[in-house]
């Protein structure tokens, strides 16, 4: 159990009824106690990716294995009873997760009574403290403590269950950036504390790059860029990663001035172009890559990428 | 900015376009309590030029935004204050539709749904145009939609608000806003739900517009990045308040206001040794209903002294190297 890794994806393909894939041959690997960031556009699959690992999304291709266990051998009654205790998901506004009728204590006790067990207090306050969050948050009600407590609480609660694996859905959207800093940081000390691997949804690149140590870069479905977080924002080699990370808007003049203003949007994931399916907005585009799909490839350790001309 | 010398001239003759002088808005919260959402609020925004309007939530940002508008919710109460459109004294409604136009942040509850593109762009311009026909009108919004990048705009005008994404419903918007040739454009949180490399083309082509139809634009945004790329002038708002105002680079050079500095100290940068750990503001914003009686921000600063605690700081210009660079603080940095 000790060597497998966290996450194991193979080939994972996830098709919403019998429409075109949100995911499509996605491989990816995390160690143990890693955080991995997920950026892409809305409609690149990172959220669906994010669901299929915890059973919410339909596997109509591949494997997930989590921790060894391969997720679709599990029947429905096991994955209830093994998946909760391994992997947790917070989703975008993990507030609005939080009933308005229930006070914080209560919400924190949920997970043991969800899964018949004895409410442990000390388990809670023992999170609490280690959380650093004051044990009076306990009896107040949602609306009572500010966004970034509620969010502190959320996370909590997705803890309660010591799961070694935890993903975040965009935890930072709607988030102002004087309290985001102080959100992150958190996130950064738990996952050092628990020894917690963290998955990493986000648009927001500059967030991405503090808080990961690996990267996976996805357009419409499919990975384009994935390895070493550092590495990636240093020298990105697929030409979607660089227009992305070259749009994020910044107040360093210098990195202005190399931005990549890319033409046209993200086609329909219900009708990816054929080839590679960024050649359509691609500035390096040529005849190759209107018909061959470029594959993942290695060309230094720890970094994949697609494209047939990288940079 | 590419302006010559002569437009800029032409533009200090001319005065501002439009001039806010000591706006004062509240908010009745029931039980006859009062918040208030906005103080003493001195603006001016000059012609062709793009203004940003930066703050938390919270702030009084959007607040700002619907009173030049004249679209202030019922329980607001416009306490005091000024509206000045080229030197004139005028009420807010006044500017709506010929002179002002609004870009808001999800255009999805803008537009109608049942209805088509092309029948609403027509629709938006007939106030401004009574004269014009509607087959003249089709084709001045087909020729706006190609102008904003939208690719074969004749099919799109059939098109419906749901058939198209995102980044296009927000084209859409900007098109239709510019479609009245307002004086002043008023985007709130444009590209707040659009992906970085659609908002960066959305920055580009607000940008872009500003040059062709010759008006300004009050960007009212929460990232202090995207107001550093695209706005000529910064106003920060905290609490309700104007706490400085400068021309980008001025501001982003010399943040004065211990506020703006820690605010821009919070933006993270990719070039950031990862690991290290992220600045924030310790704090929350004040209650609108209990303020602090000095400076706002006091009970959040951390160079605050006494007199910060007791009396309130007026807007006030930093002096020589950028005479236009004003900050309300008692110990500017």
């Amino acid at each position: 159990m000790s060597h497998a890794d966290a996450i194991a994806i193979r080939g994972l393909v996830v098709s919403y009824g019998a429409g075109v894939p949100a995911v499509s041959g996605v491989d990816l690997t995390l160690g143990a106690g890693r955080t991995l960031g997920v950026v892409g556009e809305s409609g690149s699959g990172k959220s669906t990716l994010a669901r299929a690992l915890v059973g919410l999304a339909p596997i109509s291709g591949g494997s997930i294995e989590l921790f060894g266990r391969d997720l679709a051998a599990m029947s429905r009654a096991e994955r209830r009873r093994w998946l909760p205790f391994h992997v947790q998901i917070i989703f975008q506004d993990p507030v609005a997760s939080l009933s308005p009728r229930m006070t914080l204590g209560r919400a924190l006790a949920e997970p043991f009574r969800i899964h018949g067990r004895a409410v442990d207090r000390e388990a809670i306050a023992a999170l609490l403290a280690a959380l650093g969050l004051p044990e009076s948050l306990s009896a107040k009600y949602p609306h009572q403590v500010s966004g970034g407590q509620a969010r502190r609480v959320a996370i909590a609660r997705a803890l309660m269950l010591k799961p070694r694996f935890l993903i975040a859905d965009e935890p930072t959207a709607g988030l102002d950036v004087s309290v985001q800093g102080d959100f992150l940081n958190f996130m950064t000390r738990i996952q050092a504390q628990f020894g917690l691997g963290i998955l990493f949804i986000s648009h927001n690149l500059s967030v991405v790059a503090r808080t990961t140590q690996e990267l996976a870069v996805l357009y419409l479905g499919r990975i384009v860029e994935t390895g070493d977080t550092r590495a990636i924002f240093a020298h990105p080699r697929h030409p979607y990663t660089h227009a992305l990370l070259s749009a994020a808007p910044t107040i360093d003049p210098e990195r202005r001035k190399q931005r990549v203003i890319l033409r046209g949007e993200m086609a329909s994931p219900g009708n990816p172009p054929g080839g590679c399916r960024f050649h359509p907005r691609c500035p390096l585009a040529a005849e190759r890559c209107r018909t061959e799909e470029p594959q993942l490839r290695s060309e230094e350790a720890g970094r994949r990428f697609a494209c047939h001309f990288p940079l | 900015m590419s302006r010559t010398t002569a437009d800029h001239d032409d533009t200090q003759a001319t005065g501002p376009l439009v001039q806010l002088r000591g706006l004062d808005v509240d908010f009745a919260v029931g039980r006859g309590r009062v918040a208030s959402a906005l103080r003493r609020i001195d603006l001016d925004i000059a012609q062709n030029s793009i203004v940003g309007l930066v703050g938390e939530s919270g702030s009084g940002k959007s607040t700002l935004a619907q009173a030049l508008m004249g679209l202030l919710p019922s329980n607001a109460v416009f306490r005091n204050g000024e509206i000045r459109l080229r030197g004139r004294t005028v009420e807010p409604e006044a500017l709506r539709g010929r002179s002002l136009s609004m870009v808001f942040q999800d255009p999805m509850n803008a537009l109608h749904p049942v209805m088509r593109i092309g029948t609403q762009m027509i629709d938006a311009q007939r106030a401004r145009f009574p004269k014009l026909r509607s087959g003249v009108l089709r084709q001045r919004a087909a020729d706006m939609l190609r102008q904003v990048g939208i690719a074969d705009p004749e099919n799109r005008l059939e098109a419906y608000p749901h058939q198209l994404s995102g980044g296009m419903r927000q084209r859409v918007m900007i098109a239709m806003a510019l479609l009245v040739e307002p004086d002043l454009l008023i985007a709130d949180e444009p590209t707040t739900a659009l992906d970085a490399t659609i908002e960066a083309q959305i920055a580009e082509l607000l940008r872009l517009s500003k040059q062709q139809f010759n008006g300004s634009i009050l960007f009212v945004s929460h990232s202090l990045a995207l107001v550093s790329e695209l706005c000529d002038h910064v106003v920060v708002l905290y609490a309700g308040t104007i706490v400085e105002r400068a021309d980008v680079r001025s501001l982003f050079s010399h943040p004065a206001h211990p506020y703006t500095r820690a605010l821009i100290a919070c933006e993270p940068r990719h070039d950031d040794p990862p690991g290290l750990p992220m600045v924030s503001v310790p704090g929350d914003l004040p209650d609108p209903a209990a303020l602090p009686p000095g400076c706002v921000f006091a009970p959040r600063c951390a160079h605050a002294s006494e007199r910060c605690h007791r009396e309130n700081p007026v807007l006030a210009p930093l002096g020589a190297p950028s005479p236009g660079h004003l900050t309300a603080c008692w110990h500017p940095q």
